[in-house]
């Protein structure tokens, strides 16, 4: 199996080729992903059976030399008759003619992908569940990705501090490992850099009311003794205009100044996001292939797990903190262990992941001994020293942290920019936007009957905005400078429809609707606002359009 | 002094004392109590424990915090801890490592010269005070005692090179997890397994056979001579209430039965090597004393007594 990762890797992209039948056309099917094709791989078994039956050292090629393993692309795969397995190729079904296979997968893993093939456990799991955590979860997930972090400038990086090697791994995972060190020589499993996650002690149990709806209770002395810690990396690119820059040589005492603008005067800074912080990392100056230079500045963050992080076990059992709750007030078992994360037995029933179960009986056997039975451990509470009065299901447990992390998360406002058009506060996190108070907010408040609450929130809060507004002709009055007697200019209201400015009343109404009326003045159309004296003082508004 | 008397007097017995684990039981007290010494032991006994690290060169590949987050678990030895002053209680400085009666500072030089990889240990941590020095773990036996071995801080290869100060600083667990001496602390309940020898004696010998072996671990044996079934290891009774199901199972409940006594604690206590596991229980203890001093009613008032009725005669220890 690695000798074949290998092979597939050196030799690149496979052109793959489809004849169809029917009319013969060769269809260019383009290139193959390699490690596509590497879990396609069937065995003729048809034909050389002379070739197999003679003893001897295969290796891969000169089974691919001989045609007794094939490599077969995603398209190809559709008209061939793949057997399951080889038990499959051998047996009768009852009844019915033996089914004349061309192909037989090499291992029945290698029907699923590679994501699915490195979790174990996947066939106790619901589909979907293994859907999650192949498509989803093993992409997000923290590892340690890079073997040359320090000279990488990605956008956006993350980096686990203390990898672990799973307690359980499949074949195809050991299969990850160096070509020099396959699993079948000297039994070497892979580096647990290989690996994006940590085996966390988790214990089956309710803690306080902070693990509920998939959030769970994390042990605060093993977060500060490095579980879970990551390190994050965020480079910002910044292209400059190398006008003068061509023309002067560069001189020893040009270094690079923070926060100061060039004698140029011109300043290609790039700003940070409201909540982006950081340690700068490293400086990058460089050109790309237009010759124009550019900097990127990267800003390192080392983040331990907090309240609202995700994380999430290999079976698509995602959850975050609730809460860090202190060592001593967990429970503990007569040996001393106490978990790192308690999760809530709620998650498992609807889910119908027995694995982590499973994973965690076996984990226990290999991590405790002979102490447990069935996985269940008996543990007294930390908080008042006495015995639960129950066994407590406990184990390591494969978790992954994934990228989506609170902090970057964060959305806040009290007040600040609002959109040019309607005056109302912009939405985007980036701008330092707000939260939307939508229709179903609205009717939340209304159902509570909290009026001058809901006034404020979509009023006073949002687009609040004055007008005038005549009181005898209704129209709008908009305020200008005229020339009152004794040839005064006089600035202010004035209905231009009536001739006079004794009517003019001021109301408060929202910028939107406001904008809406001069839309339709500019086309010809006069909107005509019934005003009447509001007796609460401090809502003073009209909406009679 | 009307009333009855709550007071208890406690009893330990050491059974076994090494320098970083101690084994001891302790009896004629109640949960409560031995909740509060574990609680006490593992966030309350204070350590010294790096706390500030300024970095003035570090070309390795771990980045600062990641070496700062490491000096500050090695562990210190730090038997002056009980009397050290906490850096936010001192009044002679602002806890910038300046004052000898709340920090301690070190110092780190490490370069790489040569091809081979350097490793930087705790060994290179140079201390002001020679009583507060990473913890040694080469004298005791079972490791290769010619190589002085360290905690390992960071590998460096050729060119690389580390250098900062450290100030170390009087905590406690509860602050962050690094002031922690107790690597373990646990205690377990003492079971008491009465057998119902006239129901085993109806068993057969494959029967007892079984129901010894239903108990994951090895609590009964069989007497090789009576054929009886014995209890070898109470204490290694987990509460699993294997061999109670197993009972039932047979259709003999009651075969056995197993309580824990309320009273008696087997304690286990290990320590990171901060400070000996004897002496985490003493400070624990001392610790305790001086929270119930901040609690404890003074003996004179007369209010306190009606306002506590016989609450009042116990915190007074009547």
């Amino acid at each position: 199996m690695d000798s074949l990762g290998h092979f597939l890797l050196e030799h690149g992209p496979i052109i793959t080729k489809k004849v169809e039948r029917i009319s013969g056309v060769v269809a260019n099917l383009g290139r193959a992903n390699p490690l596509q094709t590497m879990f396609l791989v069937v065995l003729v078994f048809s034909r050389n059976d002379s070739y197999l039956a003679g003893e001897g050292n295969y290796t891969f090629q000169s089974l691919l030399d001989k045609g007794i393993v094939e490599l077969i692309a995603t398209e190809e795969g559709e008209d061939c008759r793949t057997s399951w397995s080889i038990k499959y190729l051998l047996t009768e079904v009852e009844g019915k003619r033996p089914v004349k296979y061309t192909h037989c997968e090499l291992d029945m893993s290698f029907l699923l992908g590679l994501s699915c093939g490195i979790f174990p456990f996947a066939n106790h799991d619901h589909a979907r569940r293994v859907l999650y955590q192949a498509q989803k979860h093993s992409q997000q997930a923290i590892g340690f990705s890079t073997t040359n972090p320090n000279i990488r400038v990605d956008t956006l990086s993350h980096q686990m501090y203390h990898p672990q090697r799973p307690l359980f791994h499949t074949m195809t995972a050991d299969c990850l490992g160096k070509s020099g060190y396959p699993l079948g020589k000297k039994r070497m499993q892979p580096m647990p850099e290989l690996y994006n996650g940590q085996n966390a002690i988790v214990a089956v149990n309710v803690h306080l009311g902070f693990s509920q709806e998939d959030s769970f209770v994390m042990n605060r002395a093993s977060i500060e003794r490095g579980m879970f810690r990551t390190e994050h990396v965020r480079s910002y690119e910044a292209e400059v205009d190398n006008k003068e820059n061509q023309e002067k040589k560069r001189k020893p005492e040009d270094v690079i100044n923070f926060g100061k603008i060039e004698k140029s005067g011109a300043d290609y800074g790039v700003k940070l996001k409201h909540t982006e912080r950081g340690m700068v990392q490293k400086v990058v100056l460089s050109s790309n292939d237009e010759e124009r230079n550019f900097a990127v500045v990267s800003l390192r963050q080392v983040r331990s797990p907090f309240l609202g992080d995700k994380f999430s076990s290999m079976h698509g059992q995602k959850g975050v903190p609730g809460f860090l709750e202190s060592q001593e007030n967990f429970p503990f078992t007569t040996q001393g262990i106490v978990p790192d994360i308690v999760i809530n037995p709620h998650a498992f029933p609807s889910r119908q992941t027995p694995v982590v179960p499973v994973v965690n009986y076996d984990g226990c056997l290999i991590y405790f001994g002979e102490y447990l039975s069935r996985g269940r451990i008996f543990k007294m509470g930390g908080r008042t020293g006495e015995m639960v009065r129950s066994l407590i299901f406990m184990g390591p447990i494969f978790y992954q942290r994934l990228i989506h992390m609170a902090e970057d998360k964060v959305k806040f406002r009290y007040t600040g920019p609002v959109h040019p058009l309607t005056r109302k506060p912009v939405a985007d996190r980036k701008r330092f936007g707000g939260i939307k108070f939508g229709e179903m907010e609205r009717d939340c408040l209304i159902a509570h009957g909290a009026s001058a609450n809901l006034n404020e929130r979509l009023f006073t809060l949002s687009d609040s905005s004055q007008m005038h507004v005549c009181q005898s002709c209704k129209n709008v009055a908009n305020v200008i400078e005229r020339t009152a007697a004794a040839g005064r200019k006089i600035r202010g209201p004035y209905c231009r429809v009536c001739q006079s400015a004794d009517d003019v009343i001021r109301v408060s109404v929202p910028y939107g609707a406001k904008l809406l009326s001069q839309e339709f003045f500019s086309m010809g159309i006069s909107l005509k606002f019934e005003t009447q004296l509001c007796y609460i003082i401090w809502i003073c508004s009209s909406f009679c359009c | 002094m009307e009333g009855a008397s709550y007071q208890r007097f406690p009893k330990i017995k050491i059974r076994e004392l090494k320098d970083d684990y101690a084994k001891f039981e302790l009896r004629d007290t109640d949960a409560s109590m031995a909740n509060a010494l574990r609680r006490v032991m593992i966030a309350e006994v204070p350590t010294i424990a790096i706390d500030l690290v300024e970095i003035e060169v570090n070309s390795s590949v771990l980045n600062d915090e990641f070496i700062a987050h490491r000096l500050g678990l090695i562990p210190l030895t730090s038997e002056r801890a009980m009397s050290m002053r906490f850096s936010r209680d001192c009044d002679a400085c602002d806890g910038d490592g300046q004052c000898e009666f709340c920090s301690v500072e070190f110092h780190l030089r490490a370069k790489c010269m040569s091809d081979q990889t350097l490793d930087v240990t705790s060994n290179d941590l140079y201390s002001s005070d020679h009583t507060v020095v990473p913890v040694n773990f080469t004298d005791s036996a079972g490791y290769d005692s010619s190589e002085q071995r360290g905690i390992i801080i960071v590998k460096l290869r050729r060119g690389q090179e580390l250098r900062l100060r450290a100030i170390a600083r009087k905590g406690i667990g509860k602050d962050h997890a690094k002031w922690s001496p107790a690597a373990t602390v646990t205690f377990m309940y003492e079971p008491e397994i009465h057998i119902n020898e006239d129901m085993m004696d109806t068993l057969t010998l494959e029967e007892k056979q079984s129901f010894v072996e239903s108990s994951p671990t090895r609590v009964f044996d069989i007497d090789p001579n009576t054929q009886q079934v014995v209890v070898v290891d109470p204490e290694a009774y987990t509460y699993d209430d294997e061999v109670l199901k197993k009972a039932e199972a047979m259709g003999k409940p009651g075969l056995v039965e197993i309580y824990a006594k309320e009273d008696s604690f087997i304690f286990t206590v290990e320590s990171t090597g901060a400070i000996k596991a004897s002496q985490m229980v003493l400070n624990a203890i001392d610790i305790l004393k001086q929270k119930l001093d901040a609690v404890r009613l003074s003996e004179d008032t007369v209010e306190a007594d009606d306002q506590f009725g016989e609450l009042g005669a116990h915190m007074r220890g009547g």
